[in-house]
């Protein structure tokens, strides 16, 4: 087709939005398509045009297009072509029938039920892997069977009408189990739909216009399982090896369909024993697998051309059993592991929990990370019991605002206008009113896969950005309330110096965030071999600038903690408060100090490596290294401080041309001697001290995980040296370099090179 | 039907055809027997040197989806495509697996399939809804006389 005129296509190209991921490219609606129109209604009628059309079609010139005026090009483009194999699933080989001549009426062996529900269960771990269900549990004709016509109740499902009287025991089972499944996807489907999540990328909800039992009752089919259950302990004909297997399979799906209506609320105290129960099924449940006899004719590619889809048919998804058991079972400890969530601490500890949770390796599948966010979020309540301003209140307090007035809600009570105590209650509301949201989108940003969580955190310190310009303005405001005296230390500075808490908190986590985006560059691969010495560098002046961030911080929580010691009247309590706040302080600064040393050392590791020409440069015909800065940080070129280094600059400090190779490694083998230092102070943190209480084994590990990486670099870097003194002024180091990726080396975050020997 | 001589009126006319029949529906039946109807959004020309030699394949198939044509030069056809959006698919089901006496009346079997381009080699019926009320005299009586015409017959060629 052409002659559409390319402004139309340019047009929607433009309007077409990349970040929109939870478009659905399943369905035209993102609710169910229409009813279909019926054929034959009174008033209308099709009148035979087949002639007239052709005839008026052979008139226009060839290429010539009669279109609607609204209909464009670009849109044509997504249009399923009719008889085109790989697009019309409609479309029928010679002699091919629509329908599988299935025979549902036959007697299946119990090995076969074991056979097929376990294939079930494959099918399903490959919907919640993110494939469709069309590939996967709705190819099984047993399924389809039961879903369509959508039934009302159990007596509607089935396989065959002759069953009503006298169903054979073992159909009785796979339908019980059967109708399990489907009910156990519907809770599962329901949740992840609720939540934000990436369609395509993460997880498919498509039901292609098919209801997943939503007609029948959770208890219903409980109780259907439960009965079918005693039927089967009843039985006094199938082999006992059978019985157990099948047994098990039933108590499994009942397991797992009450745990994840169980799943959703948030006052559960048994919700971990639910899944740690569902996971003991498993090793008895894979190794039971074996007794099952496979029956591949009863899944079926064609289902899919009675299902709504606007997309070409596809294949059936493969996904082995050992594949599928090692997804459930990482799930069954996943869910568990995220349930604790809802015991809260403090603010910090629950950020390293969703942070720490969500770097899992491999990340938690994608029903869990929803379940996260339904505990987190839901109803706009912080783990189904906190306020949002709980926990905002919370987080200031334990770090720029301790036992502050600001922070007082007996302020909330005064009326009288003119009142000082009214007046930072208002501007304290619309403070909160303007970080809360910017505070819960980190977390929610965390909660995603891999990828966009550092995508959504380039968006979110932007927001940052202009929140931490915000109250500034309101910092000067509520200077007037609270009376607060500036220091005047004249060694520092002729101004007076206030402490301007709000904004150094939301620059406090700005800061956070930008290292967080570039630490995330290095787990992802973003960054090239040869840009690794500038963004460790950028990543250790990200630290050190948080870090002197947290001295200023610390001056004024001092102060103040001084001040209430003075007071006779300062209670325990309120001495917690300073205390908790300043260890905070610490701990975050030793973090800091940490950082910026490992990636310091590594900076100057990989510019000597550079310099050695151990690490080359791609070739790149079409960029430069100015170009290639511009697009490695743009994400920070609209933040106005810390501002963003020019790469001149930048070439020249990452580069040191002034100091040479041997001081480099000196100082990149002191640089890294001193993190090591502070991770392994860092390492014997309690809990509370590492504010990573409900998490801290996972902290712990990770510190580890670190700390390796760090006496690693150590290594590698007295390796570099040996050999660089061993070569001689002019001769070449007798190594080579290897760049381990990401996943293999000990830390996602730390990229340690690997210095190899070459005679 | 010959080669098309250029007719600036006829193809005005053609055209002016065509337009009023977009945004209609349009239930499109092919080689298949399948129907699809959905709004009409789009045609293109039919580059043909010749007309095509369409005829009745000896297939019997069940009423009223009888017409199975066979398109001889087919690579001469490809152009005609027909794009019909917000589109439902209808088939025939399959025969019933236990013979039953007398006449049966079975449902087409729907499902929805969105935004569709049909190319012209598999069309064998176009056909337009209209609204019985808004039909001129003329067209009712052409309209009655096919229905009679199916009815005698059983069916009609091209």
């Amino acid at each position: 087709m052409s002659g559409n005129g390319f402004d139309a296509i340019s047009q929607d190209i433009a309007n077409l939005d990349i970040n929109d991921g939870a478009r659905d490219p399943f369905a035209m609606w993102d609710t169910a398509p229409p009813p279909a129109p019926k054929l034959k209604s009174k008033g209308v009628i099709a009148m035979d045009i087949t002639e007239q059309f052709g005839n008026a079609a052979r008139q226009l010139d060839v290429g010539q297009l009669v279109k609607d005026p609204y209909f464009t090009l670009f849109e044509s483009v997504g249009a399923l072509e009719i008889m085109d194999r790989k697009m019309d699933s409609g479309c029928l080989e010679p002699g091919e029938t629509m329908e599988d001549q299935y025979d549902f009426n036959q007697e299946l062996l119990p090995e076969e039920i074991i056979g097929i529900i376990d294939q079930l269960l494959c099918h399903e771990m490959a919907w919640h892997m993110g494939h469709p269900l069309a590939q996967t549990i709705f190819t099984s004709l047993y399924i389809d069977k039961l879903l369509s016509p959508s039934p009302i109740s159990i007596q509607q499902t089935h396989f065959d009408s002759r069953h009503s009287f006298d169903e054979p025991l073992t159909l009785r089972i796979l339908r019980a189990y059967c109708l399990g499944l489907i009910k156990t996807c519907f809770y599962v489907n329901s949740r992840v739909k609720t939540e934000h999540f990436y369609e395509e990328e993460d997880f498919v909800t498509h039901t292609f216009n098919r209801s997943l039992l939503e007609g029948i009752e959770h208890n219903d089919i409980f109780q259907f399982l439960d009965e079918t259950t005693k039927l089967l302990a009843e039985s006094e004909t199938l082999p006992l090896d059978i019985k157990r297997a099948l047994d098990c399979r039933l108590q499994f799906r009942a397991q797992f369909l009450n745990t994840v209506e169980l799943a959703d609320s948030r006052t559960s105290d048994s919700l971990v024993k639910q899944w740690t129960t569902l996971g003991d099924f498993l090793p008895y449940l894979n190794s039971s697998s074996k007794l099952g006899k496979s029956v591949p004719t009863s899944f079926s590619v064609k289902i899919q051309r009675k299902l709504a889809s606007t997309v070409p048919p596809r294949p059936i998804v493969q996904v082995s059993q050992e594949a599928a058991f090692d997804h459930l079972e990482r799930l069954c400890r996943d869910a568990a592991v995220a349930v604790e969530v809802l015991t809260y601490y403090d603010s910090h500890s629950l950020m390293t929990f969703v942070l720490l949770f969500q770097a899992r390796k491999p990340q938690p599948s994608v029903y869990v990370r929803t379940l996260l966010q339904h505990y987190l979020f839901a109803d706009m309540v912080i783990l189904g019991t906190k306020s949002i301003r709980h926990i905002l209140d919370d987080d200031l307090a334990a770090t720029v605002l301790p036992n502050d007035q600001l922070l007082d809600r007996d302020n909330d009570e005064i009326e009288v206008p003119n009142d000082p105590r009214h007046q930072m209650s208002v501007r304290m509301e619309t403070f909160r009113a303007r970080a809360a949201g910017s505070y819960l989108d980190i977390l929610r940003t965390i909660c995603q896969n891999r990828c966009r969580i550092r995508r959504g955190l380039c968006h979110t310190i932007a927001d940052w950005d202009n929140l931490q310009l915000d109250s500034e303005e309101l910092d000067v405001e509520l200077r007037v309330f609270t009376g607060e005296k500036p220091i005047v230390d004249p060694e520092i500075s002729t101004d007076p110096i206030y402490s301007f808490p709000l904004s150094s908190w939301a620059y406090f986590y700005k800061l956070k965030q930008m290292e967080w985006i570039v630490q995330m560059g290095f787990e992802l691969e973003t960054y090239q071999p040869d840009e690794l010495a500038g963004m460790y560098w950028y990543l250790q002046y990200l630290a050190k600038t948080r870090s002197r961030h947290l001295e200023r911080i610390r001056g004024f929580d001092m102060r103040s903690f001084a001040a209430a010691r003075k007071n006779p009247k300062a209670t325990a309590d309120k001495m917690r408060a300073y205390l908790n706040a300043i260890s905070f302080i610490n701990f975050s600064t030793m973090e800091a100090s940490a950082t910026y040393g490992f990636a310091g050392a590594l900076s100057c590791l990989f510019t000597v490596l550079g310099r050695l020409s151990l690490i080359k440069a791609p070739p790149r015909p079409y960029s430069d290294d100015t170009m290639r800065y511009e697009v490695r940080m743009k994400p920070f070129s609209c933040i106005g401080l810390p501002e963003l280094i020019p790469f001149d600059e930048l070439t020249k400090v990452v580069v040191q041309p002034e100091e040479s190779t041997i001081d480099l490694l000196k100082f990149a083998a002191e640089s890294a001697m001193g993190a090591k230092k502070g991770l392994e102070v860092l390492s014997k943190l309690s809990a509370k001290g590492a504010y990573c209480q409900g998490s801290h084994d996972s902290w712990l590990n990770n510190i580890k995980a670190c700390l390796k990486a760090c006496i690693f670099t150590s290594i590698t870097i007295a390796s570099v040296k040996k050999a660089v003194e061993a070569a001689g002024k002019d001769g070449k180091p007798k190594i080579k370099v290897e760049i381990p990726p990401s996943e293999k080396g000990y830390h996602d975050w730390w990229v340690v090179p690997k210095v190899i020997p070459v005679p | 039907m010959a080669e098309p001589i250029p007719n600036p009126e006829a193809k005005a006319q053609a055209e002016s055809y065509l337009h009023s029949l977009l945004g209609k529906n349009l239930r499109i039946t092919t080689t298949d027997t399948r129907m699809f109807l959905g709004q009409f959004k789009c045609t293109d020309s039919v580059r043909l040197p010749s007309p095509p030699l369409l005829y009745p394949t000896p297939l019997p198939l069940p009423m009223p989806l009888q017409l199975l044509f066979h398109v001889t030069n087919a690579n001469d056809q490809k152009d005609q495509n027909i794009i019909l959006s917000q589109t439902f698919e209808y088939r025939l089901p399959p025969p019933p697996k236990t013979p039953q006496e007398g006449t049966i009346t079975q449902d087409l079997t729907s499902r929805y399939l969105g935004l569709i381009v049909v190319p012209g080699e598999y069309i064998t019926k176009i056909e337009v809804e209209e609204f019985e009320s808004q039909l001129t005299p003329a067209q009712k009586e052409k309209y009655l006389a096919a229905q009679r015409q199916e009815g005698s017959i059983g069916g009609e060629a091209a």
